[in-house]
């Protein structure tokens, strides 16, 4: 009864976190089809792992962390493979998914460190402290990373944005 | 938003929430393709796999053995040999060897290039007592899985590292990191596995399936449930 309660509990977070999560992953990583596939990856972890995952204070971070670190662990690969040309992070973005609206294009302009306590913190709505357990980092420096990167984000969008707003 | 965050970064807050929720987004894909894919990952963690295919080595420095599919191809030649007192009974066929001790366990070795012929492997495997499905281009599993068949000692699977004549590691390393394909030296050098089975460890109403992917060329082994198991075809999800 156990397991078969364990597999509705996951078919249901699958089916209420998948496109959250996917979103999150494709406005950091910049490319929806490799997004998908690292989120699936990360679906497929936590399936395997279910027994930790539902009891994680927010499951649906540690699939985003996840799919994030599944596309590092690609691009090491592929890196060692084939010489890159370019920028080849983010380089494959899809004009038709929305991937590159201003705002997720200056998200995609930020440090990794930085675009990862944004996904988290502000995308996924964590609180800064499971951020900083999620990511292994003391809570002050989520902050410290927050501050910058929203000030970074600020410099970008001002004239497109902010300014309206701030008046 | 917590008490040291700007009131301002608020407005960009919600900037970044609606960028994210205009993101168009395809259908989710089944919750079986991610189960097959997670089922995948529990098998390769168990360390079941006998071979991997050529464009593995690559990437992961691991073993590199090409074996080739037949599909309900006649098994090829047997020999069958029975040995003297105290030595061990041998069938041998193109694509592999097995060794049957005396003190019940048995060394499996496949052999690289050679057409993987699952109804010879079923029936070698049987004259052994060793109970086994043994499948090309399907895989099974049991929901739940026994144990870990190497983790209680039913399998031991190991490289047999047969250096080919003139083989320069050096050579075959640089060539390992810098090319698709490894270096031919590589191959040879991994040139058979060996898996080494012992069928007393294990557990009552168990049997061994092996699942042949052609297109991978990989060789995994597992535990199934002899009476639970379920058995699908189609290609295994991508690592």
């Amino acid at each position: 009864m156990g397991v078969s309660r364990d597999k509705a509990g996951f078919a249901e977070f699958f089916a209420a976190s998948w496109d959250p999560c996917l979103r999150a992953v494709a406005a950091s990583v910049g490319d929806m089809t490799r997004a998908e596939d690292q989120v699936a990856e990360a679906f497929a972890r936590a399936w395997l792992s279910w027994h930790k995952v539902r009891r994680h204070p927010a499951p649906k971070a540690w699939v985003v962390r996840t799919a994030l670190n599944a596309g590092t662990s690609w691009w090491r690969r592929r890196r060692r493979e084939t010489p890159l040309t370019g920028d080849d992070w983010g380089a494959s973005e899809d004009a038709g998914s929305g991937l590159d609206s201003t705002v997720l294009v200056a998200l995609r302009g930020l440090p990794a460190r930085q675009r990862e306590v944004i996904v988290l913190r502000v995308l996924l709505d964590l609180d800064v402290d499971t951020t900083a357990g999620l990511l292994g980092i003391a809570p002050g420096t989520v902050r410290a990373h927050l501050s910058r990167a929203t000030s970074a984000l600020s410099d970008e969008l001002a004239p497109a944005t902010l300014t309206e707003v701030e008046r | 938003m917590s008490h040291d965050e700007h009131p301002h970064d608020g407005v960009l807050f919600e900037e970044l929430r609606d960028s994210l929720s205009d993101l168009a987004v395809r259908e989710r894909p089944a919750l079986a393709e991610i189960v097959d894919r997670g089922r995948l990952h529990r098998r390769r963690r168990r360390g079941g796999f006998t071979s991997l295919g050529v464009a593995a080595v690559a990437a992961a420095g691991a073993l590199a053995l090409g074996l080739s599919g037949s599909h309900g191809a006649a098994p090829g030649t047997t020999t069958s040999t029975q040995g003297a007192s105290g030595n061990p009974d041998t069938i041998r066929t193109a694509a592999f060897t097995l060794v049957g001790y005396a003190d019940g366990k048995t060394k499996l070795t496949l052999t690289n290039s050679q057409v993987f012929n699952p109804p010879a492997l079923r029936q070698a495997l049987a004259k052994d007592g060793i109970p086994a499905l043994v499948k090309s281009d399907v895989y099974c599993f049991s929901d739940p899985a026994p144990p870990d068949p190497n983790g209680i000692g039913v399998l031991s699977i190991r490289p047999n590292l047969i250096a080919p004549a003139g083989f320069s590691p050096a050579k075959a390393m640089l060539k390992l990191f810098g090319q698709h394909t490894p270096h031919p030296d590589l191959k040879a050098l991994f040139n058979h596995t060996v898996t080494v089975i012992n069928p007393a460890k294990m557990p009552s109403g168990t049997e061994l399936a092996f699942d042949y992917a052609p297109g991978e060329h990989l060789l995994a082994v597992d535990l199934v449930y002899a009476k639970s198991h379920t058995c699908r075809s189609g290609q295994a999800p991508a690592q």
